[in-house]
């Protein structure tokens, strides 16, 4: 089952994780890096295009530089809303009439902007009010579902054989992919530039009940629960401390004006990256994506966020009680992507949880058979601001998290303490390689790489220096950096406690 | 440096093309917007898929080999399929098949322990996995090609002789208990384990729940018997796909597995029956939610089934995306749910089921099921449009080149197909078959293999919060979701002196109760009456008589329905008699047959050999016994052992033992009763016994005669004429 529009958050781990090193001089990856062709159309955008030619298939994806980390209070989940309804159609896909559905859709609106107002007034809502102004509300809804061609864009990319039709949400970005037969190139073309030239927000106010119920689907379980509750414990200031999904109350109160406007201000071509792996020829290609994507109105940059997370204090703690069973995470404080110490959080990641034979899997699974699973990761929300080294850890049963944090800060004392030996460090540069290959063995694997690395790296070259800025990490680098960030004061801690399930109210 | 090289020569070509900046910036003419795009554009032929060289091997222990060169990177991976999986476990070990799997990795091979392969492998960035599911096992490698040589001889031993290290095997179990432990957290864990359970039946391999109880019965031994019946080189498919040279991978492999041999017949591992669908609705309670999850669905087809392509494009209609009807109803047009649909997802060997989902807020939880209902319903009352049935075709046409985008897929698609005996291009010919499919087709089987009226519905969430009770939707089945906690272990204390002293002095009391000299004298008894059994078609009222001469031989005749069972002991052999049939009992039946005997009657046997001095008893301590305080003994016979409980008088008020059942492994336990005299001893004259804490017989003696004689005769195996007449079973 395909459910569209993933507010991505582990996933994006995994990716930048994997994304990691690649050998040095391997004149494979060298041959590779050769075929990559890159260009900037005359609006803005960036086009990066690998060819490969293994199957008559391409990989398709576009990325928004925008995402969570750009939302502002009152309006918490609005890149998420955008994504949704990017999938809704155009001026002219999705709709029977779109003078008449625009008129409707007018009207909804200002039923809609009626119906908030009155929710928002203090010191409360006059009940019988709110009735009659949700009864308008109702009615100008259905009236303006009338006009919808509900589902053309999905029903056309299904028909012509995409694969993994989807987008995600994320702190630092917005992204939208897909795959088709290598013959469709310029359907694609023309279908991304419509709905990012000519979007219509139609059935709007449907779809935010959609994303309320996935916010429910995600909270539903204990985990999602605590890391909701986690990030914004971690932050003090920064907007990492939102979940990407936003407050309940924003999702209720958010307006189309509010998602036209995100559009407007984010998905202009100056902010738009497509990258394009598989059977295609740049040659062939560049004038059909120049026909269509070329008329993307160029806009200009957006100011990124100004708010700057000061230093921590002191130590955090959230604990959680709760029917299930217990769960914790541990999160310290790191710099951005771009701090030439971050290679540095990559080496010692792997040194901590890459695999069976890391220290915290020895420690924990194999020897005090502490805990079912451990794993780290290296950034565990937004990159591209500093962010969160963050440690999980899954306890066996009958054994608790204390037991596990206690064996977990053994370890990372090991780090600040003795230097890596070299042994080790040869491991950490082998398993990358293996990684890399991992990560670009499928077109759609290539293709997002392409592309965050070159949003959050500024070039997507970068991808292929990644296993020379890994080759550089000395094991002073690495006691230098564990004394830095694992210390008491710059971290967060939060924990689910079993507690048996609370009695009915 | 190449990179420069193609943006130049590509700034050549622009220019040529007439694309320079100018161009770009001066377009008067606007693109043609989607709509006009989709209705318009023509595509060029697509570029043909070309299918890699596959070669085919079979090494001379009958190893199949499935080899795929692909030199993009230089990286090599392995899959061994194994015929067995779930499906050749024990029925009474079902955690086998999941310890099987992580310790046949982390337990090591002979030449190398778990620990230190982990090193081993990881420094050179390769791994090693090992899985078990329904119908076969894995194991997998991948390693750079320059490494194979260091991983090859490590992924034959884990075919061949993994050690399984108790160690490993412990900390197995403790990851798999944890994993009990926290079953119930993740709401569609819940909703899929259930689902399965009431789809092909809480004991089937499909569906079968591991409880702490299955973990703490694997041990070590179980693991090395699966190994040596399951693992041959004749029931494995290895699919090896990278940067190799086919000629030199054949040798290598050839090498590596050389010494892998399999003795006997391949064994042959069949799907078992399959419950037909009833409808049920179901409910879980999880109050810990947002949400209410509803699963409802019915066994459906294989995928060979001459009919799945057309139930294949009926259930992408139905649900099969974000186009389709379900997910139309339920998300885009009501807003309910974030995902909503389904699919008959099919099974190679065996029928797959239809699975319809959803999950939306408590308050909408039937409104959701309803929508759903209606979809199904509506689905088979008329035919789909045409525009339905091309976009389901067309989809699946279009996406057909991604079946090959990657030779891994290809690799393992081919493995999967050899291993439940499908043909190569079983993919070419279901493309083929859906290109045929018509919406006459689609309605056929939407009339035939779809069933509203046999829906199982299974709903997960927090009941008071519902628009609607689910009774509105049929007689509710409450799912208990409590883990159940596992035995108490029990911890025997080691005899001493005092304790042997003690325990002996009391089964000579509970002896001298039952008679004393007259139980010192007794030689043989003969007891008539009537048994009610309990059998899985309900209880049956059987009569029957047995003589038992001390103290190993038995003579016991039943009368069933379909004539009179014998069953004898003579000693060390032992024989059955069933209508014309008779056949010997094995040797390990006989011996099991033979210790029974020490607990008939109340302990009779044991009682007298107390008496003797042949039988010592261990004080446990006090214990409850069916309802009553006892005294709680420990009495060893050769090497089985059996728990006697003697009531607050010291008389022997039943005992407890493991013995072999039909059903396998059980605890047993006897309940003595009603205890009466004859000729100058106390017998009882009820016996209940219950296997696994369930009664399943109750004996009721009418009469009990002692030291009376009996005739010599019994004990004689009739002679082969009268068993002639029905082929003797083995």
């Amino acid at each position: 089952m395909r459910n569209r529009g993933r507010i991505l958050f582990l996933a994006v781990i995994a990716l930048v994780l994997c994304a990691l090193p690649a050998l040095a001089g391997d004149p494979g990856f060298k041959q590779l890096e050769g075929e990559v062709f890159q260009t900037t159309l005359p609006n803005g955008l960036t086009v990066i295009i690998l060819p490969r030619h293994e199957a008559p298939v391409i990989s398709f994806v576009t990325y928004a530089d925008v995402g969570g980390v750009n939302e502002q209070q009152n309006a918490t989940g609005l890149a998420h809303i955008f994504e949704h309804m990017a999938f809704k159609g155009t001026t002219t896909l999705g709709t029977k009439d779109y003078p008449k559905e625009k008129a409707a859709m007018d009207k909804e609106d200002a039923a809609f902007t009626a119906l908030r107002a009155e929710r928002l007034r203090r010191p409360k809502p006059d009940p019988e009010k709110l009735k009659a102004l949700e009864a308008e509300f109702k009615k100008t809804q259905e009236e303006a579902q009338k006009y919808s061609d509900t589902g053309a864009f999905d029903k056309v990319l299904e028909r012509e054989g995409a694969e993994g039709l989807n987008a995600f949400t994320a702190f630092d970005q917005t992204v939208y992919h897909y795959s088709l037969p290598s013959n469709k190139l310029e359907l694609w073309a023309a279908l991304e530039a419509d709905r990012f030239t000519n979007p219509v927000l139609r059935e709007f106010y449907k779809e935010k009940d959609v994303i309320m119920e996935e916010k429910r689907m995600g909270e539903s379980q204990a985990i999602g629960r605590l890391f909701a509750d986690f990030f914004p414990v971690a932050f003090k200031a920064s907007m990492y401390r939102s979940w990407v999904i936003g407050h309940m109350s924003d999702l209720q109160a958010i307006t189309r004006q509010q998602a036209m406007d995100w559009f407007n201000k984010y998905y202009r071509a100056k902010n738009l990256t497509v990258a394009i792996v598989g059977d295609v020829d740049p040659k062939t290609a560049m004038p059909v994506l120049a026909k269509y994507l070329g008329d993307i109105p160029a806009g200009t940059k957006p100011e990124g966020p100004v708010t700057v997370e000061p230093p921590q204090r002191e130590e955090k703690r959230i604990i959680m009680d709760d029917p299930s069973q217990p769960f914790l995470i541990i999160g310290y404080h790191r710099p951005d992507v771009n701090d030439p110490d971050d290679p540095v959080y990559d080496v010692i990641n792997d040194i901590l949880a890459g695999g069976r034979s890391s220290r915290l899997y020895t420690s924990l699974v194999k020897e005090k058979k502490l805990a079912l699973a451990v794993e780290s990761a290296s950034s565990i929300e937004g990159q591209k601001y500093p962010g969160i080294f963050g440690i999980f850890c899954v306890a066996n049963k009958g054994k608790s998290n204390a037991e596990c944090e206690q064996a977990i800060y053994t370890e990372l004392d090991r780090l600040k303490n003795e230097p890596v030996s070299k042994d080790e460090l040869e491991g950490v540069k082998a398993r990358a390689k293996m990684h890399f290959i991992e990560s670009i063995d499928s077109n759609m694997g290539l293709a997002m790489q392409l592309a965050f690395y070159q949003n959050l790296q500024g070039d997507w070259r970068s991808m292929f220096k990644a296993l020379d800025r890994i080759d550089a990490v000395t094991p002073e680098d690495i006691m230098r950096v564990a004394k830095q960030t694992f210390v008491k004061n710059n971290r967060t801690v939060g924990m689910i406690e079993t507690t048996p399930a609370k009695a009915e109210k | 440096m190449r990179t420069k090289t193609i943006t130049r020569t590509f700034a050549a070509a622009a220019l040529l093309l007439g694309l320079s900046v100018v161009p770009f910036t001066a377009q008067v003419k606007p693109a043609p917007l989607g709509k006009q795009v989709v209705d318009h554009l023509k595509y060029p032929k697509l570029n043909p898929i070309q299918m890699p060289t596959v070669t085919r091997e079979t090494l001379p222990n009958g190893v199949k080999l499935i080899l795929i060169e692909d030199h993009e990177f230089p990286v090599v991976s392995l899959r061994a399929l194994v015929r067995g999986g779930k499906l050749a476990q024990p029925q009474d070990k079902p955690a086998l098949a999941p310890l099987f799997g992580e310790v046949q990795r982390t337990g090591g091979v002979k030449s190398m322990s778990g620990d230190e392969m982990d090193t081993y492998l990881e420094r050179i960035g390769a791994s090693i996995e090992t899985n078990v599911r329904d119908d076969y096992g894995t194991v997998t490698a991948k390693t750079l090609s320059e490494q194979l040589d260091k991983v090859l001889p490590l992924f034959a031993e884990e075919l061949e002789s993994p050690a399984f290290a108790q160690e490993k095997l412990d900390l197995a179990k403790t990851h798999l208990n944890s994993e009990i432990s926290r079953r119930n957290d993740q709401v569609m864990g819940i909703a899929r384990r259930e689902i399965l359970k009431l789809f092909y039946g809480p004991k089937s391999p499909y569906a079968r729940q591991i409880e702490y109880d299955d973990v703490a019965a694997v041990t070590r031994e179980d693991l090395l018997n699966y190994q040596k019946l399951v693992y041959r080189p004749d029931s494995t498919i290895i699919a090896v796909w990278g940067d190799f040279k086919t000629p030199d991978m054949k040798d290598r492999l050839a090498i590596a597995l050389g010494g892998w041999e399999a003795k006997g017949a391949t064994p042959v591992y069949k799907a078992p029956e399959l419950p037909a669908p009833a409808a049920s609705v179901n409910y879980a309670e999880k109050k810990d939610v947002e949400q209410t999850t509803v699963l409802m669905g019915h066994l459906g087809l294989r995928l060979d089934d001459p009919d799945y392509p057309a139930v294949d494009m009926l259930s992408e209609i139905l649900g099969g995306g974000m186009a389709s009807r379900m997910f139309m109803n339920i998300r885009t047009l009501k807003g309910l749910a974030y995902g909503a649909g389904g699919f008959m997802v099919p099974a190679y060997d065996h029928a797959g089921a239809f699975y319809f989902y959803t999950a939306t807020k408590p308050s909408t939880t039937a409104e959701a099921m309803e929508a759903m209902l209606e979809e199904i319903k509506k689905i088979r009352e008329a035919p789909v449009t045409d525009e339905e049935l091309t976009r389901a075709k067309e989809g699946y046409l279009n996406t057909y080149a991604f079946e090959f985008d990657s030779t891994e897929k290809i690799a393992t698609r081919l493995a999967t197909y050899e291993l439940y005996g499908y043909p190569a291009d079983f993919n070419v010919k279901l493309r083929n078959a859906i290109e045929k499919v018509t919406k006459e087709d689609v309605l056929r089987v939407a009339k035939k293999d779809l069933h509203p009226e046999l829906l199982t519905i299974l709903a997960i969430g927090n009941q008071s919060q519902f628009d609607k009770p689910l009774s509105t939707f049929g007689k509710v089945n409450d799912i208990d979701l409590t883990i159940p906690e596992p035995k108490p272990k029990e911890v025997i204390p080691e005899a001493t002196p005092e304790s042997l002293k003690a325990g002996t002095a009391l089964l000579v009391k509970a002896a001298n109760l039952m008679g004393g000299k007259a139980l010192a004298g007794l030689k043989e008894m003969t007891l008539e009456g009537a048994s009610t059994i309990v059998t899985p078609m309900g209880e049956m009222e059987l009569k029957g008589e047995g003589t038992f001469v001390f103290p190993d031989r038995l003579h016991n005749q039943v009368q069933t329905p379909m004539g009179a069972m014998i069953t004898v002991l003579d000693k060390d052999k032992g024989f059955m008699v069933m209508g014309p049939r008779v056949k010997d009992l094995p040797p390990s039946a006989v011996t099991e047959m033979a210790g029974e005997l020490y607990t008939e009657s109340g302990c009779a046997l044991l009682l007298q050999r107390a008496l003797q001095g042949k039988l010592e008893g261990q004080l446990i301590g006090k214990a409850q016994f069916e309802g009553q305080e006892t005294d709680d003994l420990l009495v060893k016979i050769g090497d089985a052992s059996v728990r006697v409980y003697l009531d607050k008088d010291g008389r022997v008020a039943g005992v407890k033992k493991h013995a072999i059942t039909q059903q396998g492994p059980a605890e047993v336990i006897q309940i003595f009763s009603d205890y009466r005299p004859v000729d100058g001893l106390s017998l009882p004259f009820q016996t209940v016994e219950k296997v696994n804490g369930e009664v399943k017989a109750t004996n009721r003696y009418s009469a009990i005669k002692v030291n009376a004689g009996f005739n010599e005769e019994l004990f004689k195996k009739p002679a082969p004429a009268a068993a002639a007449s029905a082929p003797a079973e083995k």
